[in-house]
């Protein structure tokens, strides 16, 4: 039934990574929480369901698993009862069972008459299964539209932040690179992978991840804006492992292993710094009451440790020298530049647009955490709940600054780290040759790619160090006074805002985000520049949502309509029905035994066009 | 290793005194009495012991930030090609580190703007934080075009290998790849046609928006971390697309090394006067190029058969 080999335990260590700090960290959120024993309850379902999934062994088993999983974390996302939990929880249920049915459809293609069959069974059967490429799309939607893949990806965002703030972390953290586990974990099944295949997953990345980053830039919520980022990260993970697919299809094993291994140690990465950013969004929002990022500010002076620990997540996540998230980030990069022994030209140009579009997301991704930093923890509080914030309780702390030493402990250990993941999957071993010592990781490729990380941090902290020390030595003399401001009072109301600071990039993107702007200002005396009162704000709708899902809610609402239609009939209906159908009898009967005359069908054919016009457009009042 | 400390020194040493020439060049030509190109020399000695004044609303992040902007930037100094063949290089560090310490760099330049709850602070990190968002592809996508051309990511290794057999079958690629990163020169350093380094303009201003409220030896700090910046990338530029004299002597090729910098500094000056300052939206046009030109490079490169 259950059973692990090593890349289940590869996927329980993140696990296990991901849920100790955090169970601290729920046990202090807990007093915040009405309904204790129905959340406790199904939080720690929801973590040995997740536990489960990576070591079943047999389909049944891993489907009671997977589905536990989602019912669990619907549950959880139902904890508060609220308006929104509530719709959020009724988008997830859909779409997550949308994908367990392909996944189940998956099972019962392979595995017709043996639902219990183990997984080395299944590979056989998947050996001599006629149309992999079937299989190889029930897997990629079934799976990657729980792990949030463009166009799937539209329950993410609101899903992920109706559920209370351990449980946002985890899911983000962690049950999404379950789902990358299962996609992986059948994709080792299938045989004879095709270069398309390949092609799809990379082209799925490069757009969630520019997706995802656009949609982050233009929240102000902040837990909706980690959630997007989710998404982004998701698609850098499936960028490497469709580089991994194609290198293997090409025959370049070696750089399909290094490809392989970065997207599973981005996996552990986005683990790291996703929880911790959700763990200190939720302590913001724990003390301040709200998740409107416009509402925050100067918060660094109130929870200092809160502060820094989003500080090194956000550094982290924006792929910012020396932490792990540019080392997974600079190993994806690096596997993109291996275009040597590609052939074809227009496949080592989508290399070039995957790294167009991977950089201009690590470009947009810096600024976004510049706002999302420097909104909420600098300069002023923005509303009165933010001025009264403090730090939150020991428990919290504890569970945060744990997460803190899993990024930090992400980076320092990486070489170990590598070496596992490397030694877990069906992959070349090429970890004597990305370190042929401790300190210094090569490229495989041959372009002398190389990054040395423990090297990179010593010598920035020296430096800095160094320039500290030298400053201490000038020892400044400082003063304090208040910010200029062109001689007004210096207030919460001149800093810039999360919409004020993303409006040229909005601006820049309009075309795609449509933006509804509602404006409202109190004119005086005709003057266009005076006003008494003004508001301006912005709402981005996302575009999958509004032309994918809202016209697919519409033309179900259309069908549903017509069908209801066709069975609510007014009686004139339903008599010229039995009308018509009467009249079509005693045709056919006369066509039937030669009797027709152009008459009678001239004649029958006006009482016919009469009723039919009943039937369309009822009685004529 | 001589050599190496030499290079290393000689870069801290001249960063300033680039940023002067620039100015006092555009002065001259702008026909006012031009300053010294040594100017920035003593005005980093001024604000060293003057009194730094911190806002009361700003937090630490303002009082660590000018350290934190100048010491990547100190270590990509380390980092650089060598402008001699005969001397170490740094082999363990390629050209995506490069990036991504001055992109650290700018990350908390961003921050000390947003810190002190003025309207000019993140006036200027928002602007800053749209221009490299778009700063980075391009930069990325060159980068990989003169790694394929030199058949290295290591960016001394890919210096010397261009500089000793230069592949001149893609000459277009090469050429479309240097003015990509020329273009990319002028906007990371905040120079005209994207911002003007020298106005205290609020519908202009980008870097200056951003360190308004630094004071004294911090400001001193801010404004060398950007005489380096200017440095760095005007050293990447001539090792990279102007790679000849590092066979020579050492005296010599370190000669010929600040002849092409100050060379590159006089262009820039003199595009700065003869252009007319972008506004902010139409930025992105120009950074368009940049992308596109990379993309070129690399296109040409492909059609022409290269393997790498």
């Amino acid at each position: 039934m259950l059973g692990f080999d090593a890349f289940s335990l590869i996927f329980l260590l993140l696990i296990f990574l991901g849920v100790f700090p955090n169970i601290f960290y729920t046990f202090g959120y807990l007093p915040h929480i009405k309904r204790k024993t129905y959340f406790l309850v199904n939080y720690f379902a929801f973590i040995i369901s997740m536990a489960g999934v990576v070591l079943a062994k047999e389909i049944l088993v891993f489907l009671f698993f997977w589905e536990l999983m989602s019912l669990t974390s619907w549950q959880l996302i139902l904890t508060e009862n609220t308006k929104e939990s509530r719709e959020a929880g009724r988008f997830y249920f859909l779409m997550t069972h949308l994908g367990f049915m392909f996944v189940l459809l998956f099972f019962l293609i392979l595995s017709p008459n043996d639902l219990s069959a183990n997984f080395s069974v299944l590979k056989l059967y998947a050996q001599s299964f006629k149309y992999p490429t079937l299989l190889f799309f029930l897997i990629a939607i079934g799976f990657l539209s729980k792990a949030g893949v463009v166009p799937l990806h539209v329950w993410l965002p609101y899903a992920h932040p109706a559920a209370p703030s351990p449980v946002s972390a985890l899911m983000s953290g962690v049950m999404l690179k379950v789902a990358i586990y299962a996609f992986l974990r059948f994709m080792f099944i299938l045989p004879a992978w095709q270069l398309e295949w390949g092609i799809i997953v990379l082209f799925l990345g490069a757009i969630t991840s520019l997706v995802g980053v656009l949609y982050a830039l233009s929240e102000h919520d902040i837990k909706a804006l980690l959630a997007n980022h989710s998404v982004e990260n998701i698609g850098i993970i499936l960028i490497a492992i469709g580089l991994g697919m194609i290198f293997h299809t090409l025959k370049l094993d070696t750089l399909s292993a290094f490809s392989f291994i970065a997207g599973v140690y981005h996996s552990f990465n986005h683990m790291s710094f996703k929880s911790l950013l959700f763990m200190t969004a939720g302590s913001v929002l724990h003390q301040t009451h709200t998740k409107n990022m416009e509402k925050y500010g100067g918060l660094i002076k109130l929870m200092p440790i809160t502060a820094f620990l989003f500080l090194l997540a956000a550094i982290s996540i924006t792929a910012l020298p020396p932490t792990n998230g540019f080392l997974s980030e600079w190993m994806i990069f690096q596997s993109m530049l291996s275009t040597a022994g590609i052939s074809d030209i227009s496949l080592k140009l989508s290399f070039g647009f995957t790294i167009f579009a991977l950089a201009l997301t690590g470009g947009l991704a810096i600024a976004c955490f510049v706002k999302a930093f420097g909104i909420t923890f600098l300069g002023l509080a923005r509303s009165e709940n933010a001025k009264h914030a403090k730090e939150v309780n020991i428990l919290m702390l504890l569970g945060q600054m744990f997460m803190g030493a899993v990024v930090i402990g992400l980076m320092i250990f990486m070489p170990s780290i590598i070496k596992a993941i490397n030694a877990s999957m069906p992959i070349n071993n090429i970890y004597d040759k990305m370190f042929p010592n401790y300190f210094v990781m090569h490229s495989v490729a041959h372009n002398f790619g190389a990054v040395s990380p423990l090297f990179l941090l010593v010598a920035l902290i020296g430096i800095t160090l160094m320039v500290w020390l030298a400053y201490k030595v000038i020892n400044p003399k400082v003063r304090e006074y208040h910010t200029w401001a062109c001689g007004y009072d210096t207030n919460a109301k001149l800093q810039y805002s999360t919409t004020g600071f993303a409006g040229p990039i909005r601006r820049f993107f309009t075309w795609l985000y449509k933006p509804d702007v509602h404006e409202h200002k109190e004119i005086l005396y005709g003057h266009k520049t005076k006003f008494k009162s003004s508001m301006y704000e912005v709402h981005v709708k996302p575009l999958f949502e509004r032309s994918l899902y809202d016209s697919v809610k519409k033309a179900i609402n259309y069908i549903t309509y017509i069908v209801y239609r066709a069975s609510h009939f007014e009686k004139e209906r339903y008599s010229a029905l039995i009308f018509n159908l009467l009249i079509f009898i005693l045709f056919s009967m006369r066509v039937f035994y030669h009797e027709v005359s152009w008459g009678s069908i001239l004649l029958e054919g006006v009482v016919v066009s009469i009723f039919v016009s009943i039937i369309l457009f009822g009685e004529r009042k | 290793m001589i050599y190496y400390i030499i290079q290393i020194l000689s870069i801290f040493l001249i960063a300033p005194f680039l940023v002067g020439i620039i100015k006092s060049i555009k002065m001259f030509m702008l026909y006012k009495r031009p300053i010294s190109p040594l100017q920035p020399y003593f005005d980093f000695y001024k604000l060293l012991y003057k009194e730094v004044i911190y806002s009361k609303e700003s937090s630490a992040v303002s009082k660590i930030a000018p350290i934190l902007i100048i010491s990547p930037l100190i270590l990509v100094v380390f980092l650089l090609p060598p402008i001699f063949s005969g001397s170490f290089y740094v082999s363990f560090m390629d050209a995506f580190t490069i990036t991504g310490l001055i992109s650290l760099s700018t990350f908390f330049l961003m921050l000390l703007g947003l810190d002190s709850a003025s309207a000019f602070g993140g006036l200027g990190s928002s602007r800053e934080a749209f221009i490299s968002a778009l700063v980075e592809p391009a930069m990325i996508l060159t980068i990989f075009s003169v790694s394929l051309m030199a058949n290295s990511i290591g960016i001394s290794k890919a210096a010397l290998n261009l500089a000793s057999s230069f592949p001149a079958t893609h000459a277009a690629s090469f050429v479309l790849a240097a003015i990509s990163f020329f273009i990319l020169l002028v906007a990371e350093n905040g120079r005209i046609p994207v911002d003007n380094p020298e106005t205290h303009l609020e519908l202009t201003m980008v870097h200056e928006a951003m360190i308004l409220d630094v004071s004294g030896a911090d400001l001193a700090l801010v404004e060398l971390a950007s005489g380096i910046k200017y440095a760095i990338f005007a050293t990447l530029f001539v090792t990279l697309f102007i790679p000849f004299g590092t066979d020579l002597p050492f005296a010599l090729a370190f000669l010929v090394f600040i002849a092409k910098l100050l060379i590159v500094s006089v262009v820039i000056a003199l595009l700065e006067v003869n252009t007319a300052k972008l506004r902010l939206f139409k930025v992105p046009n120009l950074l368009g190029i940049s992308i596109i030109f990379g993309f070129l490079s690399l296109i040409t490169f492909y059609i022409l058969g290269g393997v790498a």
